[in-house]
């Protein structure tokens, strides 16, 4: 056996690969050739690096940050729909969902298409309450439609509070977050979600020419706007003149461009949805020590506790994977220990702590 | 893990299940961008994107696939176009590194690299075996999950991952020679 033939079974030997017949192989030839014998403690030692790299965190939460993209976005039906969703569309009784829960296309529109007007429309009302709020209100106000303005309003500004709750500066941050994603649909959506931050004025490149041929015509004349923007917000127009009780009818016809102007009963219910949010933030799974320098936090479903500088995201301390769930996460009043309590996938319950000072995990 | 009834829920349409789901892989996926990238906020980025992707696509999952290889698949894709739109692509060749057992390796002092030392090797691996480590060392995935999220040979899987392993003793080993040496 040479050397590189030895050198496969070494590697097989670090991911546990190997039986026992190839573990005595592979050291009768480690134990007579030095050269082995090294690279295989170096690879070991380099496996063991590698799996104690820090398990490094987001400075904030993603999914808080992507909220209000979401909103403006449906999953798409499987290939086949499963008939849970149509059921859902048929009881949910938000109009928005039924002119897609029965498609009168043939061929399902790709989902870049319907959403097109979604964020068109997006794109057009963020610009609009952005850069010319009081105009829009009365341009609108002889329609029934003018109702939903402040509602409109109130979401967007919820639901950009609601994304950066917690950490003040990162608010600062959404804006280029969000925006900075890019690729499919959901690049077309950050005109709408940096429009919605009115002290920016900065045009964005990218997303910011997009919404261009939009914007302009938008404080002049509202017919314009469908024309620079092809079939979503030409109906989204069409919407905005037709009384609230005509929208139904034009609903009807499927046309995805519909979407956004039903889009405020659905605002004002997720201000109740808000408050589930803020919920969940509380939920998220991280503790900051009181001085701010440390992080605890726990991955979804399991029973492990990891501790990071917060700056660096370094890790400090990792408890033993196992399983269960944490609750009761404190720190001490000087942050120098953390008190937790682990239950089991048994149910038996465990009080722990971590004491900085030591960087172990002891029962308390 | 994420619970499979969770999973059920945001299929059948419950949005608050979906979001809750997102916020459960949130910090896998980042990890996974951030080690693949090597840069914070392109790392962000990349997340965020995958995660919205998630969303859209929730209902292509199947349950004969597992949830988490699901998710590392999409987000390993974005991370990897997000890579070779940015960079001109390296061939694997250029890094073929042969194994290096000579004197050298003989009364090297063995002290921890730094993780950050190590961040900076896996930057320059080519993307796949990039991948590869990630996986197996940030998820903690075994050849056959590798093998799934990237729709990969096994035998690829092991060849990407033992050669990575050799590149990257390598590039460390020169950093900490270059230590020694100034």
């Amino acid at each position: 056996m040479n050397c590189q033939e030895v050198m496969e079974l070494m590697q097989r030997s670090i991911d546990g690969d190997l039986d026992e017949q190839e573990t005595t192989r592979m050291m009768a030839h480690v134990q007579t050739c030095p050269e082995c014998a090294a690279m295989l403690e170096r690879l070991i030692r380099l496996s063991n690096e590698l799996a104690q790299l820090p398990r490094v965190l987001p400075r904030y939460s993603l999914v808080d940050a992507i909220l209000p993209q979401l909103e403006q976005l449906t999953p798409e039906p499987a290939v086949v729909p499963a008939p849970a969703y149509a059921e859902e569309a048929e009881t949910a009784d938000e109009p928005v969902y039924k002119p897609r829960g029965r498609s009168n296309r043939p061929g399902r529109a790709p989902l870049y298409r319907r959403l097109a007007g979604v964020v068109a429309l997006g794109v057009i009302a963020g610009l609009i309450i952005a850069n010319q709020p009081f105009s829009w209100l009365s341009s609108t106000a002889k329609h029934n439609d003018a109702a939903r303005a402040p509602e409109m309003a109130d979401y967007m500004s919820q639901s950009a509070a609601t994304a950066s709750a917690g950490e003040g500066d990162e608010a600062l941050r959404l804006s280029p977050q969000t925006k900075a994603i890019t690729n499919e649909p959901s690049e077309e959506n950050q005109g709408f979600a940096q429009n919605v931050q009115p002290s920016d004025g900065r045009t964005q490149d990218g997303a910011g020419e997009k919404s261009q041929p939009a914007a302009k015509p938008v404080p002049t004349n509202h017919d314009k706007i469908g024309s620079g923007s092809g079939e979503g917000s030409s109906a989204g127009a069409k919407a905005t003149d037709v009384p609230k009780a005509d929208a139904d009818a034009s609903g009807s016809a499927a046309n995805p461009g519909i979407a956004p102007s039903e889009k405020s009963p659905i605002a004002s219910d997720k201000t109740i949805a808000g408050g589930a949010y803020s919920l969940m933030a509380t939920e998220l799974s991280e503790w900051a020590s009181p001085d701010g320098k440390l992080t605890a936090y726990t991955e979804a479903n399991a029973g492990a506790i990891s501790i990071v500088k917060t700056e660096d995201a370094t890790l400090v301390f990792k408890s033993d994977p196992r399983d269960g769930a944490v609750s009761d996460v404190q720190w001490s009043d000087d942050g120098q220990e953390l008190h937790y309590t682990w239950t089991d996938a048994e149910g038996r319950v465990k009080h722990l702590k971590w004491v900085q000072a030591t960087g172990l995990e002891s029962e308390r | 893990m994420v619970e499979p009834e969770l999973i059920k829920a945001a299929q059948a349409g419950d949005r608050d299940a979906l979001v809750t789901l997102l916020r459960e892989i949130e910090h896998q996926v980042y990890r996974t961008a951030y080690y693949l990238l090597n840069h914070e906020q392109d790392a962000m980025d990349a997340a965020q994107e995958a995660l919205i992707r998630v969303y859209t696509k929730i209902n292509s999952y199947e349950e004969k696939a597992q949830f988490r290889t699901w998710v590392q698949r999409i987000v390993t894709n974005i991370c990897i176009d997000k890579f070779r739109r940015k960079r001109p692509s390296v061939s694997i060749e250029e890094h073929d590194l042969v194994f290096q057992a000579g004197a050298d390796v003989e009364g090297e002092v063995l002290s921890a690299y730094a993780a950050e030392d190590i961040r900076e090797a896996i930057g320059k691996l080519p993307e796949h075996h990039r991948t590869v480590v990630v996986l197996r060392y940030l998820q903690d995935f075994s050849y056959n999950e590798i093998a799934d999220s990237l729709n990969l040979p096994l035998n690829t899987v092991k060849s990407y991952l033992y050669r990575a392993r050799q590149q990257l003793q390598v590039l460390l080993h020169d950093y900490q020679k270059g230590g020694v040496r100034g």
